[in-house]
């Protein structure tokens, strides 16, 4: 049950019990039923806010300040004095952890800063010597002096400083022609703090916080990361990856008619898959796809492509198993999640130059979620759901008809194709639910 | 709890000043024990939203002219051994793969190569001095000055067992800085026109 419709709930059984419809006992039963719903401190929230807002403020400053090279002074007072933001912030953390503070403002805030002076001290090093713009190794430094600081404070700030940090310097990396196999690594490195903060409370603030960016960098550093020596294997990976945060969010977060802030998995999940989806209904990514295409120009690795196959793989084994317990758990039928399915059979089609199959398949594909989710709308008498399946089938109806690719001929059948879809799942639908009257 | 916790912080901190500070001390040692060598050079000026303003160096004669049985492919480490011509300018002597065990050199990366004309090939390198720090308000000026006075200017480089660090960046035999601020522009300016 929702949150709000549990606070509901318990607002109402007082009532219940004074008008005698039901008793004292039957009253603390529903509620031990229930449990307690844990309210948020927003108090706290704010605090936690602005301070680490302040912190973040402050740090940026100091880098612009030290970012303008103080010609004046002497080598040994700039040296002295690049040091000196780092040392304020370690002296701020090093009191913050004596003094035990468990407030999250103090811990965020000082962590955040202490984070953004290291950087702030490298570069001003790096503009005394004059050494070389190498965003890449200065990237790299930077985010792993920082790393301790999620745990020492057990922060969260700059853990998730650290993920946008680790991909940049993927995203750089990359862009030189270089391999960014270690990335994994790195993003290892803060899976125990998120695991800890998701174990003790999964719907805390902090947590939503954590997934919300968890899900969002990965989209960016998957991309990136991959060697792309088998073109075409995003189409498999991304629709994998947001199958997995879609059923995730289903088997484990319960986050059923949660708020849209409250469900971040759900929300990019969901919002991934038909993005994807979409774009899979142009014939474009099913172009030039496959072994037969293989790269091997220098600006490819052959060696990091190897992990290319391997989160192809990984990705599709972890959606596999987590469908078959999300239908365990659910017994619905998870048809938006066959997407990375459709798009393993599609890529092997559009190797073998039968693109058009895809484009059809995948055409066919948001068709069918589009009617499945109406009829679970009306199903379930959820207007949301209803107005959901509409929007996929009218996009889909629009992209369709201005789609300059297909020819009048071939648009005119499949509208009435679907036209005559419509039509019978109407009919179906309707039936259906006369027959359960 | 606190107190171990604490000393592991203690640690983390003396590592986060032990990296700058390391950087800090190899270069100093560079700068006041490496032998100088002087590049004669060609600036532009991006702006770079980390470290302030620069001008972007870019090295004269930064080819290498070898026989073309040495394999080359890009991205490949070498080290490129440096020498000094009859004028006293510093330049790129050989280029080899081994570590090279006396003079001067440096380690970086092939960029690309190709063949020329009499059965040579000529390898680009990537050249790790390509930036020099100045105040914002200067370094546009000082592009400015420099492409005006670009056959006067050159860059020097202290190099300490293939390690090497920025120096100064001299315009007319003075440093850049002292030229833009002694006002010796117009002064020039002038003596170049009664020079004519």
């Amino acid at each position: 049950m929702r949150k709000d419709d549990i606070r509901w709930l318990y607002q109402e059984l007082p009532i219940w019990e004074e008008k005698g419809i039901i008793t004292k006992e039957q009253s603390e039963k529903i509620h031990s039923y229930y449990g307690e719903v844990e309210e948020r401190n927003w108090l706290q929230f704010a605090l936690a806010i602005f301070g680490t807002l302040g912190a973040i403020l402050i740090g940026a400053g100091i880098i612009l300040l030290i970012a303008k090279n103080w010609d004046e002074l002497s080598r040994p007072v700039r040296t002295l004095l690049s040091l000196m933001p780092t040392l304020i912030g370690q002296i701020i953390v090093g009191w913050v952890i004596y003094t035990g503070k468990e407030s999250a403002a103090w811990r965020e805030g000082s962590g955040i800063f202490l984070f953004l002076t290291v950087g702030s001290s490298i570069a001003l090093i790096g503009q005394t010597y004059h050494i070389p713009g190498n965003m890449g190794s200065f990237l790299l430094t930077w985010m792993l002096l920082g790393l301790p600081l999620v745990y020492t404070l057990s922060a969260s700030l700059p853990a998730i400083f650290y993920l946008i940090g680790i991909t940049a310097w993927a995203g750089y990396i990359q862009s030189e022609g270089g391999q960014v196999l270690l990335f994994w690594l790195l993003a290892a490195l803060v899976i125990p703090h998120v695991w800890k903060n998701l174990s003790s409370n999964i719907s805390s603030n902090r947590s939503i916080f954590l997934c919300w960016t968890i899900g969002l960098t990965f989209c960016f550093s998957l991309g990136i990361t991959l060697e792309k020596v088998l073109p075409g294997l995003w189409i498999i990976v991304y629709t994998s990856y947001f199958s997995i945060l879609y059923v995730v969010s289903k088997v484990f977060f319960d986050d059923d008619g949660e708020a849209f802030w409250d469900s971040p998995f759900k929300v990019i999940g969901i919002s991934g898959i038909f993005v994807i989806a979409f774009l899979l209904t142009y014939e474009w990514p099913w172009r030039h796809i496959g072994w037969q295409h293989y790269r091997d120009s220098i600006y490819y690795n052959q060696w990091a492509g190897i992990m290319d196959y391997l989160i192809t793989i990984l990705f599709l084994t972890a959606v596999t198993y987590l469908v078959f317990l999300y239908q365990k758990k659910e017994r619905s039928k998870p048809i938006y999640v066959m997407a990375p399915f459709l798009a393993l059979i599609c890529y092997l089609l559009s190797s073998l130059n039968l693109s058009g199959y895809s484009v059809f398949l995948f055409n066919l594909f948001i068709f069918v979620a589009g009617i499945y989710t109406i009829r679970t709308g009306i199903k379930e008498r959820h207007i949301g759901s209803t107005n959901g399946g509409m929007l996929l089938i009218t996009a889909l109806i629009v992209l369709r008809f201005f789609d300059m690719d297909l020819s009048f001929y071939i648009r005119g059948l499949a509208f009435i194709f679907i036209g005559i879809g419509f039509l019978v799942s109407n009919y179906l639908v309707t039936r259906n639910i006369r027959e359960e009257r | 709890m606190k107190k171990k916790l604490l000393a592991v912080f203690i640690v983390i901190a003396v590592i986060q000043l032990a990296i700058p500070l390391s950087m800090i001390i190899r270069r100093e040692i560079t700068l006041s024990r490496g032998e100088v060598y002087k590049f004669q050079v060609e600036p532009v000026d991006p702006y770079d939203p980390f470290r302030g303003r620069y001008v972007d160096v870019r090295l004269k004669n930064d080819a290498l002219i070898v026989s073309k049985d040495f394999e080359s492919r890009p991205g490949q480490k070498v080290f490129v051994t440096l020498d000094k011509d009859q004028k006293g300018y510093a330049k790129f002597a050989g280029i080899q793969l081994e570590k090279p065990k006396q003079g001067n050199y440096f380690a970086t990366k092939i960029l690309y190569s190709f063949e020329d004309d009499y059965g040579k090939q000529e390898i680009h390198v990537e050249i790790p001095f390509d930036r020099y720090y100045m105040e914002e308000k200067l370094a546009p000026k000082a592009e400015q000055v420099y492409r005006e006075e670009i056959d006067n200017a050159y860059l020097t480089i202290r190099f300490l067992k293939g390690f090497g660090v920025v120096e100064q960046l001299f315009i007319n035999e003075m440093p850049i800085e002292d030229y833009l601020l002694t006002g010796r522009i117009k002064f020039n300016k002038i003596f170049a026109k009664t020079d004519l």
